[in-house]
């Protein structure tokens, strides 16, 4: 579904990802993983159409991507839920999962998708008319995965979920994404926390300085003794 | 050919040229540059244009030639900015070899504008910047100050009494009853005309009896004068006198004063200025008092269809009409200096101001607008103020225009007393 | 609605605002009680004006980031507009809808000439320039008010061309106040223009994702919105919007080059005082200067009219730098 090919990014003169290729199928879920600085999130913003690629290439579903503008990569159907959420913070719960729907002409695909995002997250149905500045950590988490989800995307590209949260919070976070992915939803996930990231992904790759240097099953890359080394170390 | 004799062929062909070159100059006509000044950019870049297209004219009518020389009028912008005016002339005298100078608006610009002549030692006549500080400057330096010969426009008081005068006479007349005793307001521009004007209508008044009851100033570009109008309005004057020189600002301020239902008697002297006023003002300007010079003899209203079809706008009496024949003064200065020493040099024009027109021997009754102007001894740099000289007579309008009400000998009409 | 409430609850914690709206129903209670009613009545048919050509001006700068110094040459592109329809429209001059079909041309005018500035200036620019951004528009929108002075002088002449008044009726009373139709009709129009760019940006589609650009620009993008498409529609309203006032004020001023000096000159007063790039706040602001205009020119003297009003921003952006109603004085751009 997505294959991006020897892909080289960065921003003025530095360049931060050298010649990546990484490919992702049809429903799975996908994780990037690597210490921090290692060019995950750069890759991510290129698919996304954030970062204007240097070099290489980007398909999606056959079609190259590469270097077109944020939001008509949006209108493809890649959902992004970034690093720093970038959600709307003077507006509501609600007015940030209508934008979310913005490409989305039909009201009743609308409202299904904004009952199907109440249910994945309860939470946000509870603060529906509140100020998203307002909100707690792992509620703005919600919502920028909800807003995401508002525009029925059929590939959802995730920055960092477990960035600032609370290990409970992290796996309620990390259990919605599975279970978009088991509903069939198919997810590239950046992730510093490899442990659990590799419980729940598919397959994994990891970056280091700007290039790939594993990839894998998830069960692999367990497994795998520079793994076991750099990232599982510390806690094993 | 070797190289030396090159450089002599090259040398003889280059002189010969310039020996012919100044042959010709010698029997075509010599350049004089005449500076006209004026407000050409700037918040009142319509009086400026009204300038620029009367002095047109009146270059026009003498062909741009006096005797021998071809005379290139200079733009003199002053920009109602006094640094723009000094700087622009400073520039047209250094860089453009103006060496004359001819017509001004503002009387801030002329304070600053007469040391630059002076300095220069280059003549120039005619500024209407009115107020008493240019008549102070002349009078305190003049070998350096002199150089800012003569008026266009007296100072305010001696022009602005009229009002009071004529006021008292529909009075006694009993064309007039005040309807609120004698009791007068004062409405200005915050600048030194606004003051300096109001400043003499209030003590003419003042003077016969009247009792100001309030005094009201506000920024050149206000426009929005309900405050002051209300506030009037519950002070009851009889009379609200006074004077603003923008349109946009002395247009709202009439129209307002109508709005809000005072029932005053309303002075408002420059409304004239503002060549087609009617089109802004409408009916709410019926009954307003001004002092107005008036496009009256033949000659005038040939002068307004002429000036009419050729710059599509309709020129004002004291802005186009005073340009013209100020600058029609100035061409005959020239001619009188050419006469009289056969070249146009600044010192020479200097000499025959100097001479004849600070004398009253040189005046000009070629006007449109005035029958003769005349400068004396006892009245510089100010003109001759008088009958059958300088004077602007008291008009009311109705419809648009403006008719004599005042002085009683060459009145036109009856004032008539808003209901 | 809610939303609402919960912006003006937070703002009333902060005891600056509450003590200055405190402050400012003092001044609007002794103006009309030392003064008269007129102070009242004046200060709201002159502060719809003031907070209709600010509201564009702070709308301008929360999207785009643009400080924009041409707004006074939008008013007076408004002013010629309505000026040549109107008078194009002499044969049937009197007939009520006149007015009306004069000032929604202005507004198409001012729309499509402000659209058509940013496609051809700031679009460029954002494709260029990637620091000073605030700085260097604030400079070409200088330049951009020269040229369009210089335009009119060029083409039209310095000439004033105004008209007496849109509707010949005599005045109307309020509250024992005088007040000319053509004021009513203006203020009848600032305030429907105010309420329909409130419910443009609450409401629809469109408004929400202007505002989701001025909130947060990879945001926008991250969710499928044009950017630049939103930043032209905001340079196009906001433009529309100056040229709406001036139309509307015609009457009151004459079309004359210089002629949108005084407006952008209030029009800045205003959004400084609110906070720069908070469009409900420059509204609101936009009442509170006309009310400190009509007491200074009242108790004070109208010389004074401007002074006043520009010592209590010194003051007030001593105390909080931000603004009445700020947010973090910062543009889109530069965060």
């Amino acid at each position: 579904m997505l294959r991006v090919t020897e892909l080289d990014a960065g921003y003025g003169f530095l360049r931060v990802v050298h010649g990546i290729s990484l490919q992702v199928n049809q429903g799975e879920l996908v994780a990037l993983l690597g210490p921090n600085g290692a060019g995950k999130s750069t890759t991510l913003k290129c698919i996304a159409g954030l970062v204007r690629p240097w070099k290489g290439d980007i398909a999606f579903r056959g079609h190259s991507i590469g270097g077109l503008r944020g939001d008509l990569v949006n209108g493809l159907g890649i959902g992004l839920v970034s690093e720093s959420l970038n959600l709307f913070t003077g507006m509501t719960v609600y007015e940030n999962l209508l934008m979310g729907a913005y490409s989305v002409p039909e009201a009743e695909k609308r409202r299904r998708s904004l009952d199907f995002v109440f249910s994945l997250f309860p939470r946000l149905a509870e603060r529906r008319p509140q100020l998203a500045g307002t909100l707690s950590g792992g509620e703005r988490k919600m919502l920028a995965i909800g807003r995401a989800l508002m525009g029925g995307p059929s590939l959802l590209l995730v920055d960092e979920p477990s960035l600032g949260l609370a290990p409970k919070l992290t796996q309620q976070v990390f259990d919605a994404l599975r279970k978009l992915s088991d509903d069939g939803l198919t997810i590239l996930l950046v992730e510093q926390n490899v442990t659990a990231t590799l419980e729940m992904v598919d397959r994994a790759y990891v970056l280091e300085q700007g290039e790939i240097v594993l990839e894998g099953s998830a069960q692999k890359l367990s497994e795998s003794e520079h793994v076991k080394d750099v990232y599982l170390g510390v806690m094993a | 050919m070797s190289r030396g004799r090159l450089v002599v062929v090259a040398l003889a062909a280059l002189s010969l040229m310039a020996v012919s070159c100044g042959g010709t100059s010698g029997t075509t006509q010599q350049e004089f540059k005449l500076g006209i000044g004026g407000p050409y950019t700037g918040p009142v870049a319509k009086t400026g244009a009204e300038f620029q297209h009367a002095a047109t004219m009146a270059l026009e009518k003498v062909n741009y030639k006096i005797g021998n020389y071809k005379i290139t009028p200079v733009w003199v912008d002053e920009a109602s900015d006094p640094a723009k005016a000094s700087s622009a002339l400073e520039d047209a005298i250094v860089g453009k070899g103006i060496q004359m100078g001819c017509l001004n608006w503002h009387s801030s610009d002329a304070v600053a504008m007469m040391p630059v002549a002076g300095r220069h030692k280059v003549p120039y006549f005619f500024g209407m910047g009115a107020t008493g500080v240019v008549n102070d400057n002349f009078n305190k330096d003049r070998a350096v100050n002199g150089y800012w010969m003569a008026k266009g426009w007296p100072t305010p008081q001696k022009l602005a009494t009229p009002y009071g005068d004529a006021i008292q006479a529909f009075i006694d007349g009993g064309s007039y009853t005040p309807k609120h005793g004698k009791t007068v307001a004062i409405w200005g521009e915050d600048t030194d005309w606004g003051h300096s004007l109001t400043g003499a209508i209030k003590d003419k008044f003042t003077s016969l009896g009247w009792t100001v009851v309030d005094s009201q100033f506000f920024k050149i570009d206000a426009t929005d004068h309900h405050t002051i109008l209300n506030k009037f309005k519950s002070e009851q004057p009889s009379i609200i006198a006074g004077t603003s020189t923008a349109p946009e600002t002395m247009s709202a301020f009439i129209k307002q004063a109508k709005e809000v239902g005072l029932d005053s008697v309303l002075i408002a002297d420059g409304l004239g200025y503002v060549g087609d006023f009617y089109k802004l003002v409408g009916s709410a300007s019926d009954g307003v008092l001004d002092m107005q010079p008036l496009f009256a003899s033949p000659a005038a209203q040939q002068f307004v269809s002429t000036y009419k079809s050729r710059f599509g706008s309709e020129p004002s009496p004291s802005a186009a009409g005073l340009a013209y024949d100020w600058t029609g003064f100035c061409l005959k200065i020239l001619k009188r200096t050419l006469d009289k020493y056969g070249s146009l040099t600044s010192d020479n024009i200097y000499k025959v101001g100097r001479d004849e027109l600070w004398t009253g021997q040189l005046t000009y009754t070629d006007g449109i607008i005035m029958n003769e102007y005349k400068f004396s001894p006892d009245s510089i740099p100010d003109p001759v103020i008088g009958k059958g000289e300088y004077i602007f007579p008291v008009i009311q309008y109705k419809g648009g225009t403006g008719q004599i009400v005042f002085p009683p000998d060459v009145k036109q009409t009856n004032f008539t007393a808003p209901a | 609605m809610s939303l609402a409430v919960q912006r003006l609850s937070r703002e009333f914690r902060s005891p600056v605002t509450t003590g200055l709206i405190a402050g400012v129903l003092a001044l609007a209670i002794f103006g009309v009680v030392r003064g008269g009613t007129f102070i009242l009545v004046d200060s709201l048919v002159t502060g719809a004006i003031w907070a209709l050509v600010a509201a564009g001006l702070a709308l301008t700068f929360g999207v785009m980031g643009v400080p924009n110094f041409a707004q006074g040459e939008f008013f007076m592109v408004g002013t010629l507009s309505g000026y040549l329809v109107y008078t194009a429209l002499s044969g049937v001059q009197g007939r009520p809808y006149v007015p009306f079909v004069t000032i929604l041309m202005a507004l198409v005018v001012g729309f499509v000439l402000g659209a058509l500035v940013d496609l051809a200036v700031f679009s460029q620019m954002r494709r260029r320039i990637r620091e000073g951004w605030v700085m260097n528009t604030f400079v070409v929108t200088v330049g951009i008010s020269v040229v369009m002075i210089n335009a009119h002088q060029l083409i039209w002449g310095t000439d004033y061309k105004g008209i007496v008044a849109y509707f010949d009726g005599p005045p109307i009373h309020v509250l024992g106040v005088s007040v000319a139709l053509d004021r009513v009709f203006a203020i009848s129009v600032a305030a429907v223009s105010i309420a329909g760019l409130w419910w443009l940006l609450s409401y629809s589609r469109i408004g929400r994702a202007i505002r989701a650009v001025s909130q947060d620009e990879p945001g926008a993008l991250m969710v499928g919105i044009n950017v630049g498409r939103m930043r032209t529609l905001t340079f196009a309203i906001s433009s529309g919007l100056a040229a709406l006032a001036g139309a509307t004020l015609l009457f009151q001023f004459p079309s004359f080059p210089f002629v949108g000096v005084k407006p952008l000159y209030v029009a800045w007063t205003v959004v400084i005082l609110a906070g720069l790039g908070n469009v409900g706040g420059a509204v609101v602001a936009g009442f509170i200067i006309a009310l400190l205009e009509a007491n200074t020119g009242f108790f004070i003297g109208s010389a004074w009219e401007d002074v006043v009003p520009f010592a209590l921003i010194v003051l007030i952006l001593a105390v909080r730098p931000t603004g009445l109603f700020g947010r973090a004085v910062r543009s889109v751009w530069e965060q």
